[in-house]
């Protein structure tokens, strides 16, 4: 079984049967838990029988062999530790790409990552960490339900080397539940994020998922409560997001009678937003391209300084 | 030279900053260290060869030893990628201090951390651009100014962040009166910007442009780049400046100054019209910035605005007071796309005087 079967015809209109010889899908089926979780026990149990049969060989080769059976001993286990990391390392040289190709190139993204996901077998966290790009390039294309189903599946298997990713994971759930409309489900999210460590772009993301929670789930008066904080959260963010939350705040003030806070509120949300931006705002639509845009990087998830001449090795 | 661990840090002038930066260079990655990988391989494949052509227990050990070290070489280099994954996530959190205003306690541990980093350009350029934002934030501009002359070389022409360096470099040579250089710096910054685009880039070139024509004192001229000042068509500043986000603030105090500084020259029956755009420039730029902040950057701007001035009553009242110490920036205007580069948008503390040490 893999997760990236062979394609279906591309065009909607082709009466084509499906072309299984056209060569490897280029698109990524349907997310499901359970395929996942029968590849994550595969892939382990391959594992597994490729380390066994090294180790039972080696032995019978250090036992019959002299020292030409040492060689071929350590000439196997050498092979067998490079043949089994081999996939992996491929996939994790692609992971880095993933994130910038979700942004600009989401095609480009899903055949990438049909492709690295079609590797075995791959160490489970490796597969993790991919199934985590599949729920960050659905939730880029708006496909909330597939994006949630998938990071809810990495969040319950998270395992060490993944778990900074963990907040960024919530807060796509926390985001996806929102436009979907279950609100309690993306509660559960935020109040788990609030207990782990974060760094400035989660929280702030996570401000901004909060407070429209709070609205949806009819709690504006909490919003309001700490509003002074909320604000100077809200001012470091980019502008069209800091207008989205400052509306908000100020839908807030409206709902529990602040006339004065949601007048200033409103002025600084016509100064943030362009023109055409204000009137979906004050009917409160919040929905423009999704907050949450997580980078799941395993290591420092800045951008570098671009140079030219001199890299890091 | 070392930086001792101490608490009481001062932020540095500029030669010891351009000290420093010559004590701890970048240099180029250890080439031996790149190939550490692939020389472990073969060794072991040599040692494994080797054992197959000698007799006795050596051809028995050789190979296991040979794969022992390789094991013990690939933990040495976890290790080492560890170490180096730490000290980027120390970049990051500098970069974190500088948004949330914490300029101060940003320098000092770009500071302390910046010898760790020499074998690793990329983290030094980082760093190194971080300790000119976190100057630049407590006003020591000429220190700035070194730190950004000091990555200007190795950047790569034409990136966003790139660019975004070399305005906040113009705007530190704007602050220190390097006049031509900066205009040098503009004029190069040209061609590579998109002036006419709606993005942080451009409305941070088009307030460093703003603050050239006050430091020359073109206030006229500045008007008449983008709006028409003799119909006070604000307009194309809102559209231009906007993605700036509440820093566009300190633009909007630029161009209170530019009115401010018109309507105080002008004839009687044209000054009116003048006054009233200061007017509401001001109201603009103090509904996003407390005027603390935007006269910490701009202080000429407080004869205006300070009580007795003619704008002293224009400023919109705030519902939330600003807290602690007065919130202030300096290039903050470097407001890039991404998270993480976020303009600083303030000081925390206030500004220490040029001179002075920087552990004390």
């Amino acid at each position: 079984m893999s997760d990236a079967t062979p394609p279906a015809s591309t065009s909607p209109t082709s009466a084509s049967p499906p072309a299984r010889a056209a060569g490897p899908r280029r698109t990524l089926p349907p997310f499901s838990a359970a395929r996942l979780h029968r590849r994550l026990a595969l892939d382990a149990a391959v594992r597994f029988a490729a380390v066994a049969a090294a180790v039972v060989a080696s032995a019978v080769l250090l036992w019959l062999g002299g020292p030409a059976g040492t060689v071929l001993a350590v000439a196997l286990v050498i092979g067998v530790l490079f043949g089994l990391n081999a996939s992996a390392a491929s996939a994790l040289r692609m992971l880095p790409m993933l994130g910038p190709m979700t942004l600009v190139d989401p095609d480009a993204a899903e055949a990438a990552l049909a492709a690295a996901l079609r590797r075995r077998p791959l160490p489970g966290w490796v597969r993790l960490a991919l199934v985590g790009r599949w729920a960050a390039l659905r939730h880029r294309q708006r496909r909330f339900d597939e994006s949630a189903d998938a990071a809810q599946a990495v969040v319950a298997k998270l395992r060490r080397p993944l778990l900074p990713m963990r907040p960024q994971l919530l807060l796509l759930i926390a985001e996806a539940r929102l436009e979907t409309g279950h609100v309690d489900a993306a509660h559960a999210a935020l109040a788990e994020v609030i207990q782990l460590p974060r760094d400035l772009q989660e929280n702030l993301q996570h401000l901004a998922l909060q407070t429209r929670y709070e609205l949806a789930a009819g709690h504006a008066a909490w919003a309001v409560q700490h509003a002074g904080n909320r604000i100077a959260w809200a001012e470091l963010m980019p502008a069209p997001l800091s207008a989205t939350v400052h509306a908000m705040l100020a839908t807030a003030a409206d709902r529990t009678q602040h006339s004065r806070l949601a007048s200033w509120l409103w002025a600084r949300v016509e100064l943030l937003a362009p023109p055409d931006a204000v009137a979906p705002l004050r009917e409160g639509r919040w929905t423009g391209e999704p907050v949450v845009v997580p980078t799941l990087d395993l290591e420092s998830g800045s951008p570098e300084v671009p140079q030219s001449g001199i890299t890091d090795a | 030279m070392s930086a001792p661990a101490a608490a009481a840090f001062r932020p540095p002038d500029a030669s010891q900053v351009a000290a420093y930066l010559e004590a701890f260079p970048r240099r180029s990655p250890s080439a031996w260290a790149a190939r550490a990988p692939l020389v472990l391989l073969l060794a072991v494949v040599a040692a494994t060869l080797i054992a197959g052509f000698i007799d006795g227990p050596g051809a028995t050990l050789l190979p296991w030893l040979a794969l022992g070290a390789m094991v013990t070489g690939f933990v040495w280099l976890g290790r080492r990628n560890r170490d180096r994954l730490r000290l980027a996530a120390g970049v990051e959190r500098v970069s974190e201090l500088i948004a949330r205003r914490h300029h101060a306690s940003a320098l000092r541990q770009a500071w302390m951390m910046l010898p760790a980093t020499v074998r690793l350009p990329a983290l030094h350029v980082r760093l190194v651009a971080a300790m000119g934002q976190a100057l630049a934030g407590v006003r020591r501009y000429n220190a700035a100014l070194r730190c950004y002359d000091d990555v200007v070389g190795d950047l790569q022409s034409d990136h966003p962040i790139t660019v975004q360096i070399h305005i906040a470099r113009a705007l530190a040579q704007l602050h220190t009166e390097h006049l031509s250089d900066a205009d040098d710096t503009l004029r190069r910054l040209r061609g590579s910007v998109d002036i006419e685009g709606h993005h942080p880039t451009a409305a941070a070139y088009a307030t460093a442009r703003l603050l050239q024509a006050i430091k020359t004192h073109h206030y006229a001229d500045a008007l008449d780049d983008l709006a028409d000042s003799s119909t006070l068509n604000d307009d194309p500043w809102l559209k231009r400046l906007r993605p700036l986000g509440v820093e566009a603030g300190y633009a909007y105090g630029m161009l209170t100054l530019c009115y401010a500084e018109l309507a105080s020259r002008a004839e009687p029956d044209a000054a009116g019209g003048l006054w009233s755009a200061a007017r509401r420039w001001w109201g603009r730029a103090t509904l996003l910035l407390s005027g603390a902040a935007v006269t910490y950057r701009l202080p000429e701007l407080r004869r205006w605005v300070e009580p007795g001035g003619e704008l002293h009553d224009a400023a919109t009242p705030n519902p939330f007071p600003p807290r602690g110490p007065t919130p202030a920036g300096a290039t903050g205007l470097m407001s890039p796309a991404s998270w993480s580069a976020v303009a600083p948008r303030g000081i925390v503390g206030t500004a220490a005087p040029e001179g002075g040490g920087v552990f004390s």
